[in-house]
């Protein structure tokens, strides 16, 4: 829909050979593959042909005199006595197709501005410029947009927005080929697996930065009536290979407090970084994160438990970690 | 075959996971047989219940299990019933016996008591989860036990034998001949090994909540915070006890514990204090308040002067100190509040937290991330991996990381403040007032010189562009509103940014 909107509106210009090489191509490629579209540019053409074809009128000789004096311009054959001759078929032509086009050009805009999908205006705020960004921000809503991303699209200059923090909308501003921002639900399937896709893609560059845009999707995911195991899956995807220890130590405090973190995945990125990682705080928040498991009656396999034994008697092993790990073994209990 | 005790004490096990309401109580018993090689290995995986395992002549596992099922009401204990089931598996070289219990059990709990005999000289694993008891006895192989609850113990078992328990007692009667070597470990539980008097082998004694004790009389060596013995002379097999919560015991046989002396004391130089763990919870301090503790968390809601506060490990979360404040810990998290006097927080590892250093001080952490509100003077902040965040300062800063990013948000009123802050792998997010003066000299360097980039709001910097060992480094020098304080910046793999509004991203120049 909305490319037909902007197809339209470029008619006229394509009618008048106004546009460039590019445009005009992509234009009648649109129009040959679109029945609506191709329809209009008929009738479109009709109408040009059809002022085309005017006849030839003489103008009286009496109204061309009154013109030219308005004008201030006196007739040479009235000074001359010699017969002047306007030609006035080809003007007059001339003049009734632009106006024509002026006519078709305010009525396409005005037709595809109506058309335009209505979006909230909190939604379509841009919350601050991207440097370079000189594209135009398309604006779609989530829903609008295909739960598949295919591909592994590039997605840079990310920035997380949420404009009215009471409507439970949230927004995604990133540059693919141009610059977009998906508005929707937290909840919403393709909000939810564009979010966990740009976390997942420790490439992609998050502005301010990925540890605060981490903090973001916690706080969101937090809400038990936004809770969604991707995007616990996703903070754990980042726990394990985020190579930022300050992104990592985020990651394994959202698995702490995220509903839905009790998955098998998002318990193992827990068991490897209390296991292994080189951070002691992302070992803190991995052992307390395990403890919330077992304290909420969460089941433990016997590898957390092992692990959990493990880290209570290491000796190297800082002593908070290791106290953590005792208490996370005391709070198991049967189900 | 099965203990009388045995329905009692897994009824016991099973009432506290069930309503009051639960009172129907159904048990079944089978009985199989299974081929099994003397050598062979024997693994059995119990989800709750009790296990007894006793070493045979015969070559093949015989066992009773007893299927107990307690439920709010007949149906569900019909559900039980059909849910808990036992799977055998492997073969004669390793027969396997496993109980099957889904995670989720609506209205009903299960367990399942197993009564084993296996050849003396198979190897044995056993993983339970919830026991009241694991007791091997006559067993001459190699021996591995996990446990989460319950007593394990083993009665003259003479192979060599792993134990770990995460909240139960284990319980070693040595053999009265063939003591092999034995890793007996007990995460919140105690560890007991009783041996004849004259049995000669090295006891490894580990603790730290609790003490090690022993009836014999001996010479520890205090070896990596172990305590090494030789008992009855060197040589012989390893005997390693371990526990974090609980005590570790040496006995001779028909000695008990409370005869044991421990053997901290024998140490030459004195060995490793216990960890007592000891917190401190009170809501107004008047005056100094001074504490100390090995472990434990510390909470106070307001100290009327200063305060030192010491923690080898635990959680600190301080209100208001109206005079200097200095908090060490050994690990865990700091939340301090309203520090009006200097600030000295340090903790080997977690997060630190500060709502205002009026007077700034230093805040380190091993680990973690460090966010202060705000600060009133100069201001030291030094993570060894973690974001820092300064909220507001009006003072200088200095701040460092291994990995993070560090954000500081200058006083917008400020006309000039000299900060340092320095990230070995992140960004690097300054933010001050449009009137901010300074002369600023910000490095970055990284492997991706299109992705990282000095951002700067303020015009008339100049940037220089050259290779340093296969990365770029980009660096921009130059006097902000004609220059004053000293802003120092430097991030490697990651990037800069100089704003004048707080939070955007704006930028008004890059580099070249």
């Amino acid at each position: 829909m909305v490319d037909c909107n902007a197809m339209r509106e470029a008619m006229p210009l394509l009618l008048t050979e106004s546009l460039d090489h590019s445009r005009r191509e992509l234009t009648h490629e649109h129009i040959e593959s679109c029945a609506a579209c191709n329809a209009e540019w008929a009738a479109y053409k009709e109408t040009w042909g059809l002022l085309g074809a005017l006849p030839e009128v003489q103008v009286p000789a009496r109204v061309r005199d009154r013109v030219l004096a308005e004008f201030g311009v006196t007739a040479p054959s009235l000074r001359s006595g010699q017969a002047a001759v306007v030609p006035f078929r080809r003007a007059a032509k001339w003049l009734a197709q632009a106006a024509a086009v002026v006519v078709l050009v305010g009525g396409s805009y005005y037709a595809g501005h109506r058309t335009r999908p209505v979006l909230p205006e909190t939604e379509a705020k841009i919350q601050s410029v991207q440097p370079f960004s000189i594209a135009e921000t398309r604006v779609l809503p989530a829903n609008a947009v295909s739960p598949t991303i295919e591909g592994r699209p590039n997605i840079d200059n990310v920035l997380f927005t949420d404009a009215d923090a009471s409507d439970n909308k949230i927004g995604l501003s990133f540059d693919v080929t141009s610059r977009m921002t998906v508005t929707g639900s937290p909840t919403d399937r393709s909000m939810v697996r564009l979010l966990s896709y740009v976390l997942e893609n420790e490439n992609s560059n998050v502005t301010p930065s990925r540890s605060r845009a981490i903090e973001w999707v916690r706080q969101t995911y937090s809400e038990p009536q936004n809770a969604d195991p991707e995007i616990a899956s996703a903070m754990a995807k980042v726990l394990r290979s985020d190579s930022h220890e300050g992104v990592r130590i985020r990651a394994a405090e959202s698995l702490k407090t995220l509903p839905n973190s009790g998955s098998t995945e998002t318990r193992q990125a827990l068991i490897d970084a209390l296991k292994s990682d080189p951070n002691p705080a992302v070992r803190i928040k991995a052992v307390e994160a395990l403890a919330n498991i077992a304290r909420t009656g969460g089941s433990l396999n016997d590898v957390a438990l092992d692990t959990l034994r493990a880290k209570a008697s290491q000796n190297d092993e800082n002593m908070y970690v290791r106290v953590k790990a005792a208490e996370a073994l005391s709070n198991i209990r049967q189900q | 075959m099965i203990p009388r005790g045995s329905i009692f004490a897994v009824t016991l096990l099973l009432a506290g996971v069930l309503p009051a309401a639960a009172d129907v109580t159904y048990s079944e018993r089978v009985k199989r047989e299974i081929p099994m090689l003397i050598g062979g290995t024997f693994i059995l995986q119990n989800t709750a219940g009790d296990i007894d395992i006793v070493g045979t002549d015969e070559p093949k596992v015989i066992f009773i299990a007893e299927k107990v099922v307690r439920g709010e009401d007949k149906d569900a204990v019909e559900e039980g019933k059909l849910q808990t089931q036992i799977a055998i598996g492997g073969n004669a070289r390793m027969p396997i016996v496993r109980t099957l219990v889904p995670n989720f059990r609506p209205g009903w709990a299960s367990a399942m008591n197993y009564s084993v005999r296996v050849p003396r000289t198979a190897q044995i694993k056993v993983t339970s989860l919830f026991a009241g008891h694991i007791r091997i006895a006559g067993i001459r192989g190699n021996l591995n036990i996990k446990s989460n609850t319950g007593v394990v113990t083993l009665d003259g078992v003479t192979g060599p034998a792993f134990v770990e328990s995460s909240n139960g007692n284990v319980v070693f009667n040595g053999p009265g001949q063939g003591l092999s070597d034995a890793q007996l470990t007990s995460v919140n539980g105690n560890v007991e090994v009783r041996v004849p008097r004259d049995a000669r082998f090295q006891w490894v004694a580990q603790v730290v909540g609790g003490d090690a004790r022993t009836t014999f009389r001996v010479k520890p060596s205090l070896i990596n915070n172990r305590y090494v013995v030789n008992v009855n002379g060197s040589g012989g097999p390893t005997i390693v006890t371990q526990s974090f919560s609980g005590d570790v015991a040496l006995l001779q046989n028909g000695a008990q514990v409370a005869a044991a002396h421990s053997i901290r004391t024998a140490v030459p130089a004195g060995g490793p204090a216990t960890l007592v763990r000891r917190n401190f919870e009170t809501s107004i301090v008047q005056g100094l308040l001074r504490f100390e503790t090995q472990l434990g968390d510390i909470t106070i809601g307001a100290v009327h002067g200063s305060a030192e506060i010491t923690t080898g490990a635990g959680e600190v979360q301080l209100g208001t100190v109206f005079g200097p404040c200095q908090v060490i810990s050994g690990g865990g998290p700091l939340s301090l509040g309203q520090i009006l006097g200097a600030l000295m927080a340090r903790t080997e590892a977690g997060d630190v937290i500060v709502e205002s250093a009026r007077q700034g001080g230093t805040i380190t952490t091993g680990g973690g991330i460090i966010r202060l509100i705000s600060t009133g003077g100069p201001t030291r902040l030094q993570s060894g991996g973690g974001d820092i965040v300064v909220r507001q300062a009006d003072g200088p800063i200095s701040s460092e990381t291994q990995s993070g990013d560090i954000t500081i948000t200058i006083n917008p009123a400020s006309k000039t403040e000299k900060v340092t802050a320095k990230t070995a792998k992140g960004n690097v997010l300054l933010y001050v007032g449009p009137a901010f003066a300074a002369d600023v000299d910000a490095t970055v360097i990284t492997s991706e010189p299109d992705v990282h980039k000095i951002l700067s709001d303020f015009t008339g910097l100049s940037f220089r562009r050259e290779q340093v060992g296969g990365k770029t480094k980009i660096r921009a020098t130059g006097k902000v509103n004609g220059g004053g304080g000293r802003l120092e910046l430097y991030a490697e793999d990651g990037g800069i940014q100089i704003s004048t509004r707080s939070g955007s991203a704006a930028a008004a120049s890059i580099q070249p």
